[in-house]
């Protein structure tokens, strides 16, 4: 346990009089990727959104390498390494391609309005340092040739992959993924299994994913969290999640062949 | 030193833009025309600041001629009534235009949309009432007169030439500042808080912070114009600073094209210049220049500036029909 990077103690978090979550506890640790799957409204995005700051719970404690997440803004998780990416693509369409890679890396700006109005070398040498850093981002999604295009005329696998690079490019300690496969077919699934294994063995990023696609999950996952009405079902690794008969039966289906052609 | 520094990038478009500006007034028939240009260049200061605000960060203010009026009445206050000396009388009233702008735009910005639009139309509002009201300070309605002309080291700017080349000049640093602001961290958080805020935020960047920073940035830009203006005409009146003002400045933004600074520039010069073409025609004057206005907006819904663009995009094409795809990329990053 000394290596959990993100520890949630018994988070609770109530829309009016929904109980989204309610007392959840779980842990993610270092160096892995952890899978949270569950039916609809279990709670997924609900928790992610609350290790991201844009949820409040209504008590519980989230604790980040060893400090107290609850109470501050995104941008200060943000700042401090938590970052994420959107199910529904969050794509800045008013930039090119690799300036939204490059504003991804707006967390680690140091210079000041300053340096900007007056181009400093300060200001010279983190432009570039940014420029090359969002090169190398592009270059590991495979989007470097697509540079210079408007985002927006990206297809959507593509947007997909330009997300991913957004963040890679901001040197996560901590990475949520919500539902990176929504959208995408087989192969690009396939490849973007393989690219989230890459984020964690060559970058080191630890990765916490929300998401349907159980081959994925399966495929990827160190461990595997599920929630079922906003309360932790089972906790495991893939093989054991998958031999749960209480996962079996509240989220797999109780047909025992669902499990294997991951049906959700 | 700075001044090498400066150059990169930007240098260039604005350094021919000041040869052609300083270029025209041989070419212009009648001095009339010159203090017509000084005033399209101090709208323009005026504009660029509204579209960092409306264009990149995507929030809008429908009150940003009370700033230029608060400076102008800070600056006439301070040196006709008190004859304070004119760089103390700068430092005042953009002091005074950033303090109240940075006032306003905590509770305001915190709305969105169309209620962003209202807390700033109030705020225009409120000051145009203050600046009728408060006759023994402002003159009222009747304006206020006897404001001394702009001096510089001693040097009093009476030719309109000078002045023409004080306004052109600071428009242009202006224009500089801000286009090296548009391409830094500070820009590209700006154009992202306008496309998401969620994704904006979760990228690391203080929304609230940034929001408050550009608004105060563009009000000062505005103060610049307002203290350039009281200085020129040596009078100013509640009714130059009134909400039809506020609304043309928006107007000229979006006309112009929001997504290139040199978009307001643009729109600036067109408004400020085109009622002037348009005396002509006498009785339907107005008429016309609503016309002209709609047909703009219909077909060059990106304004001046995006609208050739799309035309040079459109002519390359007819000549290069292969070429052009590669291109695209290139030629929007500007």
């Amino acid at each position: 346990m000394a290596d959990s990077l993100l520890q949630c103690r018994e988070v609770c978090v109530r829309f009016g009089g929904v109980q989204a979550l309610s007392s959840v506890s779980c842990t993610v640790e270092k160096g892995t990727i952890t899978s949270i799957i569950g039916p609809n409204g279990a709670g997924k995005t609900t928790l992610l959104n609350a290790v991201t700051g844009t949820v409040d719970p209504a008590s519980g404690s989230i604790l980040f390498a060893g400090e107290g997440l609850t109470g501050l803004p995104p941008h200060v998780r943000a700042g401090r390494g938590v970052l994420r990416t959107f199910q529904n693509l969050e794509i800045f369409t008013n930039m090119t391609v690799l300036e939204n890679v490059m504003a991804g890396r707006h967390r680690m700006g140091r210079y000041g309005v300053l340096d900007a109005f007056f181009r400093t070398p300060r200001y010279r040498r983190e432009e570039r340092a940014t420029r090359d850093a969002a090169m190398h981002a592009l270059g590991f999604v495979g989007l470097e040739s697509m540079a210079l295009l408007p985002a927006g005329e990206l297809a959507y696998g593509n947007q997909r992959l330009l997300e991913m690079a957004r963040v890679i490019v901001a040197a996560p300690d901590l990475l949520l993924l919500d539902e990176p496969a929504a959208g995408l077919n087989m192969q690009e699934t396939r490849q973007l299994g393989e690219l989230i294994r890459r984020m964690r063995d060559e970058l080191g990023i630890t990765v916490a994913l929300v998401e349907h696609d159980m081959e994925l999950v399966m495929d990827v996952s160190d461990r595997i969290l599920v929630l079922s009405f906003g309360a932790v079902l089972a906790e495991g690794t893939p093989l054991e999640i998958q031999r749960n008969p209480e996962v079996v039966a509240a989220y797999l289906g109780t047909d025992d062949e669902e499990t294997t052609d991951g049906g959700a | 030193m700075i001044v090498s520094r400066l150059a990169s990038g930007a240098l260039l478009p604005v350094g021919a833009f000041l040869a052609t500006m300083l270029a025209v007034p041989f070419l212009l028939p009648n001095p009339y025309y010159l203090s017509i240009l000084s005033l399209a260049c101090m709208n323009a200061i005026t504009a660029v600041g509204l579209n960092m605000l409306l264009g990149f960060a995507g929030q809008i203010s429908l009150g940003h001629a009370a700033f230029c009026g608060l400076a102008a009445y800070a600056t006439g206050i301070a040196t006709a009534t008190y004859g304070l000396p004119m760089w103390g009388s700068f430092l005042l009233a953009i002091g005074l235009v950033a303090l109240v702008a940075l006032l306003v735009g905590m509770p305001t910005l915190k709305l969105t949309g169309h209620y962003l639009a209202m807390g700033t139309l109030g705020f225009g509002i409120i000051v145009y009432i203050v600046f009728n009201e408060s006759i023994e300070w402002t003159g009222g309605p009747s304006g206020m007169v006897g404001i001394p002309r702009l001096a510089l080291f001693g040097h009093e700017l009476w030719e309109d030439t000078e002045y023409y080349h004080l306004v052109t000049g600071v428009l242009c640093l202006v224009l500089l500042l801000s286009l090296n602001l548009i391409h830094s961290r500070f820009g590209r958080a700006l154009k992202a808080i306008h496309t998401s805020e969620k994704a904006a935020m979760c990228i690391g960047v203080d929304i609230a912070r940034y929001k408050l920073f550009v608004f105060v940035l563009s009000a000062v830009y505005a103060g610049i114009a307002g203290f350039l203006y009281a200085h020129y005409l040596g009078f100013i009146a509640p009714s130059s600073f009134g909400f039809h003002v506020s609304v043309q400045l928006v107007v000229m933004v979006v006309l112009g094209g929001m997504c290139s600074v040199w978009g307001a520039v643009a729109g600036a010069f067109f408004l400020t210049m085109l009622p002037e073409f348009l005396r002509v025609f006498e009785n339907v004057e107005t008429l016309i220049y609503g016309g002209i206005l709609v047909f703009c907006m219909m077909f060059m819904p990106q304004g001046i500036v995006g609208g050739i663009g799309t035309l040079f995009r459109v002519l390359r094409r007819s000549f290069r029909p292969e070429a052009v795809s590669a291109q695209t990329g290139e030629e929007r990053n500007g």
